[in-house]
């Protein structure tokens, strides 16, 4: 407590390197907030995860604060145990507090809201590695102990998180050192006997990277339960290799410490470090610019269409949702955001006049209205890492049926990032007010994608697209579309009906919801429910869906009923009612599909 | 060395003059040099080697492998530099041993500069089967670099001050000298590669105007451009680009080089993992870099597609406005945002109904223009990230103001300015007359309407071409 006052009291003048580091942490927190305020897409900012990266999304529960109380007597206890024991009069004193300020320069130096990301863990099991090759565990765990209690001078972290971060730096070392003095591990590293002291060491280093996520597993398990196959995941394919990895620059420096160059030791496990902290900024700060860019652009872009202003933002939010309902990794749902912020950037192709017309269309403007996906391609084409999105973008408008555009592709064939961006199109362009109607309420636009289910849309991503509103509902941040959206008379009720239940309760709407929508057989049968009820039919192709949700619901009457709504035929590409004819016939279709239709280009 | 480009003195330089002075400078290239005497260098080694056999093939076989690996997979580092930690590191310490596994390395000044040849020669080669081309004089300053260390350290160090220096104290002199010369060693990395990137730049801009494809290697006003100022600016600019990457890799040269005196060649993986890793948060960042560079020429490219303006004249005025940028010496560090508000000119037009004919700006009235032009800074300035690019597209419609011209965001301005005027007038046009004729349209408009030393540029390159 004392630590915690003196930061209190001394606010003012901190030491000269406590300063330094306070610049840094000031700009990290500038950067951090330019990132939140820039990120158009939350999925785009990777979310932390991995060792001491839970989520700081309100209060932490109580669950997870005993636990880490427990940690705490856990650690507390076995110091008791072993610590009087120790070898004091053999260690280095040296050593012992070089260790201790490396170590309080790692813990003052790590971006704990992102640990999982940040190079500061892997720095840390590389020094806890070179204390145990140095020194036995439980002189090493004290050692490293103290240089822990440095995060005491931190005031961007919670007392919780520092009581978890310092019994953890206690308690890996030791069981390192458990590991590595069962293996009878070699600690003589002035002429260590090389390949066979290899193992032991490389063994060690697996535990000390794999402790702490298994210490942070039973937060997260508590705290954000859903989070936790990804974290495991994560930490599996890269935290703990890299860890692992770098941790032999720990090898290294107790080497060099052994062979009398302790200064070089010192330094060599620092440089890294900074290279890597040095490279993720740069990283964050080029990624957090791109974002902006990408988003004020593309709202450069809707300038020219008027009613579809956050129109691609909030189709990336929704193909976000989808994703990570269908458990797809941050990596591919950073791309997919990208390809959905970016997929009616070819619009721009179509002219104004086309955009804004009142009207029937003739052949040679719905080509004009068909060609856009392909040039949204021709935009992004010289995009290197968007190489998945190129499909998505030119596919986003064909259906299940083979009836869309611009190959008639069929089913599966369509790629998986289309068909969710489909959905996605389709669900914001309904919930948001355009010229000739006003916004449908997010139950009425669910009614019309299950509907469509199957014949335009993939019923699987519809489900996933319903389980994630019911569950965003849940976490209390309903889908607001473009901020018209109609009170949800009767969706409330439905929706309120799960929130205010139990998670069983939950389920079962999940449950209800899933059997009502059709699946993609049965949906298929029946392509388009109600009758055309105005005019656009060129070819005979054309028709508008007057939904049959709609007077089933009881909602015809009102200001969103059919008479508002089916009476113009402004184009709207993305509304599920504005069908554009595919310009193959039946037969060029059947053949292509199986195929799976490569784009033609242009 | 070519004439500074006048404040205003009115007059082109003389086309004969700076062809002469091309044919002087064109065939002996800075590169071209540094390669004869990296060949030179590298082949006396091979034969030294083949000649008198290798003196410690484990040493030889483990570091060689070592720096294959390190060549095959460099990254390329924002700004066009060639970056492989691993390699580095690996070829400077085998340059700098002096005593593996408890016995002295007794291999001599050859040994590293042969091997070292031959790895990152395989290195280079993979990467290029596998599409990355290395830049031009990448291998000779490697070979370069090794040469110097080995002939510093083993040819008159190691044998003459230090020699049996081997007692308690000798590892820590040993050290210190060692990773001195690293770093010296390095900092000589870095001066070549400033100047191979200088000249490199110099090179690619010189290929900018009618065809595009193909580059004219007689350009005058460009390739003079190459002085010890310039060359110790990019230096610099290098140096604090990419701060963390050169410490690194001389620590690691020192690390190894100790270390190796009780480990032996095992010191290689160990050393080799976190360098990876390091690698690798280096690649993260290098490929985000390459994507946003990627996305804005990608959207710059919107304004054709909605036919606002003619197809291909973002890029045009972009290469345009670098090669004047170069011309005029402009600060390195200002030449990205002079390349993102090139290529971003037009995006305020996309808030107009109806396009102008042809997309040329230069065409209509100045204050619908100046309007554009605002609209567009306000588009770029809602990223939050590019301010100075809006700050540059606000200036490019404001006529020529002496007061001003001194300011680099105004003399940017003016740069795109210019640029968009010939592009309009010329096209892509490949005829010389109408090009001079569009010369000669935006001479009549200098120091009114244009800044008169950017317009002088222009003559320059377009007369050249």
């Amino acid at each position: 407590m004392t630590a915690l006052e003196f930061r209190r009291t001394r606010p003012e003048t901190p030491a000269p390197v406590l300063r330094m580091f306070r610049r840094n942490v000031g700009r990290r927190e500038a950067s951090a907030e330019l990132r939140r305020s820039a990120a158009l897409i939350p999925a785009i900012e990777p979310r932390p995860a991995g060792p001491g990266g839970q989520r700081r999304r309100g209060p932490v529960p109580k669950g997870a604060r005993r636990y880490i109380i427990a940690l705490a007597a856990v650690a507390l206890t076995v110091a008791a145990l072993v610590l009087p024991n120790a070898p004091w009069s053999r260690a280095n004193v040296l050593l012992f507090f070089a260790l201790a300020a490396l170590y309080g320069v790692i813990v003052l130096a790590a971006e704990f809201p992102r640990a999982g990301e940040s190079p500061t863990v892997a720095a840390a099991v590389a020094v806890q590695l070179a204390a145990l090759l140095l020194l036995t565990p439980d002189v090493s765990a004290a050692a490293l102990t103290l240089g822990a209690l440095f995060i005491l001078l931190r005031a961007d972290i919670s007392r919780l998180r520092m009581l978890f971060v310092i019994s953890g730096t206690f308690l890996n070392p030791m069981s390192g050192g458990a590991v590595h003095t069962m293996l009878h591990g070699t600690r003589s590293m002035a002429r260590p006997e090389m390949p066979n002291a290899l193992l032991p060491i490389l063994i060690t280093s697996l535990v000390l990277s794999t402790v702490p996520t298994l210490l942070t597993a039973p937060v997260i398990v508590l705290s954000a339960p859903a989070r936790i196959r990804s974290v495991l995941r994560d930490a599996l394919r890269h935290a703990i290799p890299r860890n692992v990895a770098y941790s032999f620059v720990g090898l290294l420096a107790a080497v060099l410490w052994r062979h009398h160059a302790q200064v070089l030791a010192t330094l060599v496990i620092l440089g890294p470090l900074l290279v890597t902290r040095w490279a993720a900024a740069q990283y964050a700060e080029q990624r957090a610019a791109h974002d902006a860019t990408v988003r004020a652009l593309v709202q450069a872009v809707e300038i020219k269409d008027l009613y579809t202003r956050g129109h691609s933002e909030r189709v990336a939010k929704a193909s976000e949702m989808i994703a990570r309902r269908l458990g797809m990794d941050e990596e591919r749902i950073g791309i997919l955001c990208y390809a959905a912020i970016l997929h009616d950037v070819g619009k721009l192709g179509v002219p104004t006049r086309l955009l804004q017309k009142d009207g029937k269309f003739d052949a040679a403007e719905l080509e004009a209205i068909r060609v856009h996906p392909v040039r949204g391609v021709d935009v992004v084409r010289d995009i290197a890492f968007l190489n998945e999105a190129y499909t998505a973008i030119l596919h986003h408008h064909e259906r299940m049926d083979g009836r869309g555009y611009p190959t008639g592709l069929v089913g599966e064939n369509i790629p998986r990032f289309a068909r969710i961006i489909a959905v996605a199109d389709a669900f914001d362009s309904m919930t948001s007010t355009r010229s000739y109607r006003p916004a449908r309420s997010v139950a009425d636009a669910m009614d019309e994608l299950r509907a469509c289910a199957g014949s335009q849309f993939d019923p699987v991503m519809v489900d996933a697209m319903e389980a994630a509103l019911v569950e965003a509902q849940r976490d209390g941040q309903p889908w607001l579309g473009d901020g018209t959206l109609p009170e949800p008379i009767g969706a409330r009720a439905v929706i309120d009906a799960s929130v205010t239940c139990h998670d069983g309760a939950a389920l079962d709407y999940e449950a209800a919801t899933a059997e009502a929508a059709p699946s993609g057989v049965a949906g298929s049968g029946v392509p388009i429910s109600g009758v055309p009820t105005s005019g656009v039919t060129v070819n005979g192709t054309v028709r508008l869906v007057d939904s049959g949700a709609y007077s089933r619901d009881g909602y015809a009457g009102n200001a969103y009923g059919s008479d508002t709504y089916s009476g113009s035929n402004t184009y709207d590409h993305d509304d599920p009612a504005f069908i554009v004819p595919s310009p193959l016939s039946d037969e060029q279709q059947a053949e292509s599909a199986p195929h799976g239709a490569a784009p033609r280009g242009r | 060395m070519a004439p500074r480009p006048g404040a205003a003195d009115g007059r082109a330089v003389p086309v004969n003059e700076s062809s002469i002075q091309a044919r002087l400078t064109g065939p002996l290239t800075a590169p071209a040099l540094l390669s004869v005497i990296a060949l030179v260098i590298a082949v006396a080694a091979v034969v030294d080697v083949v000649l008198r056999g290798v003196a410690m093939p484990v040493v030889a076989a483990a570091f060689g492998v070592t720096i294959a690996l390190g060549e095959a997979i460099r990254i390329e580092l924002p700004y066009g530099r060639d970056s492989a930690p691993l390699a580095s590191a690996a070829a400077l310490a085998y340059a700098l041993c002096y005593s593996i596994a408890e016995n002295d390395a007794s291999y001599g000044v050859a040994e590293p500069v042969a091997i070292t040849a031959l790895a990152t020669t395989f290195g280079v080669s993979v990467q290029a089967y596998a599409g990355r081309q290395a830049h031009p004089g990448y291998l000779a300053r490697r070979i370069l670099v090794a040469g110097f260390a080995a002939l510093l350290f083993r040819g008159w160090l190691l044998p003459g001050p230090f020699a049996g220096v081997d007692d308690e104290h000798g590892p820590l002199r040993l050290g210190v000298v060692v990773a001195a010369i690293a770093l010296v060693a390095v900092a000589l990395d870095y001066l070549l590669a400033s100047l191979l990137v200088l000249q490199e730049s110099a090179g690619r801009a010189s290929g900018i105007l009618g065809s595009g494809s193909r580059p004219d290697p007689a350009m005058p006003g460009t390739r003079p451009r190459l002085s010890v100022r310039r060359v110790l600016a990019g230096f610099v600019d290098d140096c604090m680009s990419s701060a963390w990457v050169c410490p690194t890799i001389v620590l690691f040269a020192a690390a190894i080089t100790t270390a190796a005196d009780p480990i032996g060649m095992w010191v290689l993986p160990i050393a080799a993992a976190p360098i990876l890793v390091v690698q690798r948060s280096l690649r993260r960042y290098a490929e985000i870099s390459a994507t946003y560079h990627q996305t804005i020429r990608a959207l710059s490219r919107v304004t054709e597609l909605a036919d606002y303006t003619e197809p291909g004249h973002a890029r045009r005025v972009c290469h345009l406005a670098l090669a004047i940028g170069r011309d005029l010496s402009l600060p390195e560090s200002l030449m990205p945002d002079l390349e993102y508000a090139a290529l971003l000119h037009d995006i305020g037009q996309l808030s107009l109904t109806d396009p102008i004919p042809g997309g040329a700006t230069v065409l209509i009235a100045p204050e619908r223009a100046g309007s554009i032009a605002a609209l567009g800074a306000d588009v770029v300035r809602q990223t939050g990230v590019l301010d100075r690019v809006a700050d540059i597209l606000e200036n490019q419609c404001s006529p020529f103001q002496p007061e001003r011209a001194n300011e680099p965001v105004a003399l940017a301005g003016a740069i795109i300015r210019v640029a968009n005027a010939y592009d309009d007038l010329a096209g892509g046009a490949l005829d010389p007359d109408r090009r001079l004729a569009a010369v000669r349209r935006i001479r009549l408009g200098m120091a009114a309407e244009y800044d008169p030393r950017v317009v002088e540029s222009l003559t320059r390159i377009v007369e050249a071409a």
